[in-house]
């Protein structure tokens, strides 16, 4: 396994943990869902995410 | 500083500092309001322009385009309320468009046609008027966003120096980006419908489309 590959497979391990462990210890982490919630609050941020998120679906289906 | 000595010197200095503080004034002016996104997208089209990426230089010039005709106000039209879809229509979209990509090659115009579709949908439903500031950061808020903002900027981070790293040995296996490692995997029309099934459900799940409404319950 490559030094790149490692690091992707630990910031994915570890978002699999940040994601499950507000289900066991609410007052540690807060749910996914609550920081987006809180992310898209305003219409700039919105935007912003949206974008992103978009461009990494082109990025992948079509380049 | 012998030159600031006299009253021509300190007429000089008195004119220098009030040019100083009207720029200051002029371009906290000229940037009031502006969105703070903005200048990162316009660094990340710069950046793609570097590289040689077309394609992606353009959507982000397009995208700056955007905050900045958003900023100016030059978008017509009223600003919506937020807008709320059903489970079916969401649905119905996601099942459409893996139809379309399982039944086509990647790269092909149906698949451009069906992923601007999505981008115009997206954009409708996050084009929408903000209601007030946002609530006050809670303790457990703030680690929460500090634990994600450092697994993003890890994952970005990892990603930026596995592209240098392979541009400079000229190496793709030993220093591979993420999307070397994803494409062999959507040239599967399986893979590909997977893969956009997750992609739309993080959409879904970003612009909130099933979320409650305060005062009132989701469709």
């Amino acid at each position: 396994m490559t030094i790149p590959v490692f690091e992707y497979l630990a910031v994915l391990v570890l978002s699999l943990v940040a994601w499950l462990l507000p289900r066991f210890r609410p007052n540690f982490l807060a749910r996914v869902g609550d920081l987006v919630e809180r992310i898209m609050h305003n219409r700039n941020t919105r935007l912003a995410v949206i974008l992103v998120w978009w461009w990494l679906g082109w990025h992948f289906f079509t380049v | 500083m012998k030159f600031i000595r006299g009253p021509s010197g300190r007429f000089l200095c008195c004119v220098t500092l009030r040019a100083l503080f009207a720029t200051v004034y002029l371009v906290k002016r000229l940037l009031a309001g502006i969105n703070p996104w903005l200048p990162v997208f316009a660094f990340v089209t710069v950046f793609h322009i570097t590289r040689g990426a077309t394609s992606d230089a353009v959507f982000f010039a397009l995208a700056t385009c955007l905050m900045i005709a958003d900023w100016k106000r030059l978008i017509p039209g009223r600003m919506p309320e937020r807008r709320n879809l059903g489970k079916v229509l969401v649905w119905s979209v996601i099942v459409g468009a893996s139809l379309v990509l399982y039944a086509t090659n990647r790269g092909s115009w149906p698949n451009i046609v069906v992923l601007l579709v999505i981008l115009f949908f997206a954009l409708w439903l996050a084009y929408y008027r903000d209601h007030g500031p946002k609530p006050s950061l809670t303790k457990t808020m703030n680690r929460t966003k500090w634990v994600w903002m450092t697994l993003a900027l890890a994952m970005a981070v990892s990603e930026l120096f596995a592209y240098i790293f392979a541009n400079v040995n000229q190496d793709d296996h030993t220093f591979p980006t993420i999307s070397v490692l994803v494409s062999p995997l959507l040239l599967n029309p399986v893979a590909r419908i997977i893969f956009l099934t997750l992609w739309s459900l993080i959409g879904v799940g970003l612009l909130g489309v099933w979320r409650k409404k305060p005062g009132g319950a989701a469709k």
